[in-house]
């Protein structure tokens, strides 16, 4: 719904006479006021562990699959709520490793990135050494993960760093949200991690901000 | 033939390189239906063989029977009719198209062509209905909009048509998207792997190897298969028998965005920004991709800067080349990157050396 235009969601507040119109979208505030003060409104939270179990154990049961308990958190944990996700994986991990599936098979279809891949980088940033960093990031280009996941998993070191101050971290954090609008327009994955990389770096190094011989 | 055709792995047994996706692959079609694909990593990794060896495994022989049909399509949008000129590639159970082709009116593409392919189910020689597979590249190229509409025709279609999507970024794909695929990460292969292929085909072409020689081609290949290969098969055409120290030859391209860096960095000038301009025109018109360019450019200036430019340099890569991509006109933005290389240089030489 977000990607109608405002044309569009004038259209629609016109059809309204002859039917009940219904929305979907992932944010209220991309709706015209006009258009959100004529629905009734319900919000849709990401579903919780539970919520999700309750959902992918029948499926179990009908595809006769087991999974363990521990099997089925990593499911909703990697899946953060969202039971489009939890069943591709299930259904993958099914066809691929056969009807008792482990937690570890889990992981595996679900192409989550390792979580060492991440603190290579971060502490290549730290070793303050540009062609390490630079090597870190081609060796991740090359493995083909997908960067946009790196940088949410670096997003979460930094926040979770002890020995970083607060200002440090709101320069690297700013540096993220820049190459994520980036990545979004479609730049080029390799250029945008490196800069990331080389902010990250400066940040924890303790180098001057602003760039120098910038005129 | 090329050696990168004529070696190209056909069935998934023979597969060098992704042994374990290939025995994965094998697993997931076994019952005879699997999910919508999609395969994703950097260029030279070995996506598209491992499809078409994919596509033999589930279709037997007849996938590799391919006509190549090239078609207008008239598509009724709306107040106008469109025609879109669209290259296909089909088997009787497969269809391959690239619907990025034909530019900002990929929509239509995924809204009519394929929702029209999808909807006609094939009936398999048992009277069995079968499901069509229909694999899409590049669809990390397709516009947003494209792949709002190409996850309908997914959602709807499911019961007698498979995607395979093919792209190099999962980070341009929509969540919505990968999250009805079963993604599989195809990494480029490693150095060693690179020079266990050559030797296979050296072997089997009955060509003798200096010691030392794949591991040298495979070091320059930058972790693409297709690229070492290739440079494999001009080393044999320049020389044979291959001598220890035989030079491999570089990418005549690349050598020229090494003549534009030092160049850039002996004089920084409105003049040579001028010559320069001519030689960035001269790779553009050479069909060499823009950002390809831009890349090659910093990874050579990185070689030679110094320490603290090296982050401003790469920042400023990274600007423009987002600004190329918002843009109409590489030239102008490869430009100003020279443009704004020059200045940060000639500063550093002025605080440094007076």
């Amino acid at each position: 719904m977000q990607v109608m235009t405002m044309a569009s969601m004038l259209f629609g507040l016109r059809s309204k006479d002859f039917a009940a119109v219904t929305v979907g979208s992932c944010q209220c505030q991309g709706i015209i006021a006009t258009l959100a003060s004529r629905c009734a409104k319900f919000r849709f939270k990401p579903l919780p562990e539970e919520i999700t179990s309750n959902h992918i154990l029948p499926v179990c049961n009908e595809d006769s699959l087991t999974l363990d308990a521990e099997a089925l958190s990593t499911l909703s944990s990697i899946s953060q709520g969202d039971l489009h996700w939890a069943i591709t994986f299930l259904h993958g991990a099914a066809r691929l490793f056969g009807s008792s599936i482990s937690s570890k098979d889990h992981v595996s279809v679900s192409g989550a990135i390792p979580q060492e891949v991440t603190e290579a980088l971060y502490a290549a940033c730290k070793s303050g050494d540009f062609d390490l960093a630079n090597k870190e990031v081609n060796s991740i280009i090359a493995e083909g993960y997908p960067v946009s996941h790196i940088l949410a998993q670096l997003f979460e070191v930094v926040v979770e760093a002890d020995d970083v101050s607060d200002e440090r971290k709101a320069c690297m954090c700013k540096s993220l949200a820049t190459a994520d609008k980036c990545l979004i327009d479609g730049a080029d994955e390799y250029l945008q991690l490196l800069d990331v990389a080389s902010n990250t770096m400066r940040a924890l190094c303790n180098m001057p901000q602003e760039r120098s011989y910038d005129s | 033939m090329l050696w990168v055709d004529k070696y190209r792995p056909k069935t998934l047994d023979q597969v060098i390189v992704h042994q374990e996706i290939a025995e994965n692959l094998k697993k997931l079609v076994t019952e005879q239906d699997c999910p919508h694909l999609l395969f994703y990593g950097p260029s030279g990794s070995g996506k598209k063989t491992l499809i078409m060896a994919l596509l033999r495994q589930i279709f037997g022989t007849s996938a590799e029977k391919v006509k190549v049909e090239n078609r207008t399509w008239k598509i009724d949008a709306g107040s106008r009719t469109i025609d879109l000129e669209l290259t296909t590639l089909s088997s009787t159970n497969h269809v391959e198209l690239s619907p990025s082709d034909v530019g900002f009116q990929d929509r239509y593409i995924v809204q009519e062509i394929i929702k029209e392919m999808a909807k006609n189910r094939p009936i398999d020689t048992k009277g069995k209905k079968g499901y069509k597979v229909l694999v899409l590249n590049e669809v990390d190229k397709l516009s947003r909009e494209a792949q709002h509409s190409l996850r309908r025709t997914m959602e709807k279609y499911s019961a007698s048509c498979r995607l395979i999507l093919c792209c190099n970024s999962s980070s341009k794909v929509t969540e919505a998207i990968r999250s009805r695929c079963l993604n599989v990460r195809i990494n480029a292969p490693k150095e060693e792997q690179i020079v266990k292929v050559l030797e296979f085909i050296g072997k089997k072409e009955g060509l003798q190897l200096p010691l030392g020689f794949a591991s040298r081609i495979a070091d320059k290949s930058n972790r693409s298969l297709r690229r070492a290969i290739l440079s494999f098969e001009t080393c044999r055409v320049q020389q044979y028998p291959f001598s220890s120290n035989q030079a491999i030859p570089p990418m005549d391209w690349e050598e020229y965005v090494s003549e534009i860096c030092s160049d850039i960095m002996r004089e920084q000038s409105p003049k040579r920004l001028f010559q320069v301009r001519g030689k960035l025109y001269e790779l553009l018109i050479n069909c060499i991709p823009p950002e390809i360019i831009l890349k090659k450019l910093l990874s050579e200036l990185l070689k030679k800067l110094d320490e603290e430019l090296k982050h401003e340099v790469c920042h400023w890569a990274a600007y423009y080349e987002h600004r190329m991509r918002m843009g109409q006109k590489a030239i102008f933005h490869l430009e100003a990157f020279v443009a704004k290389f020059m200045s940060i240089y000639k500063a550093f030489l002025i605080a440094t050396f007076g």
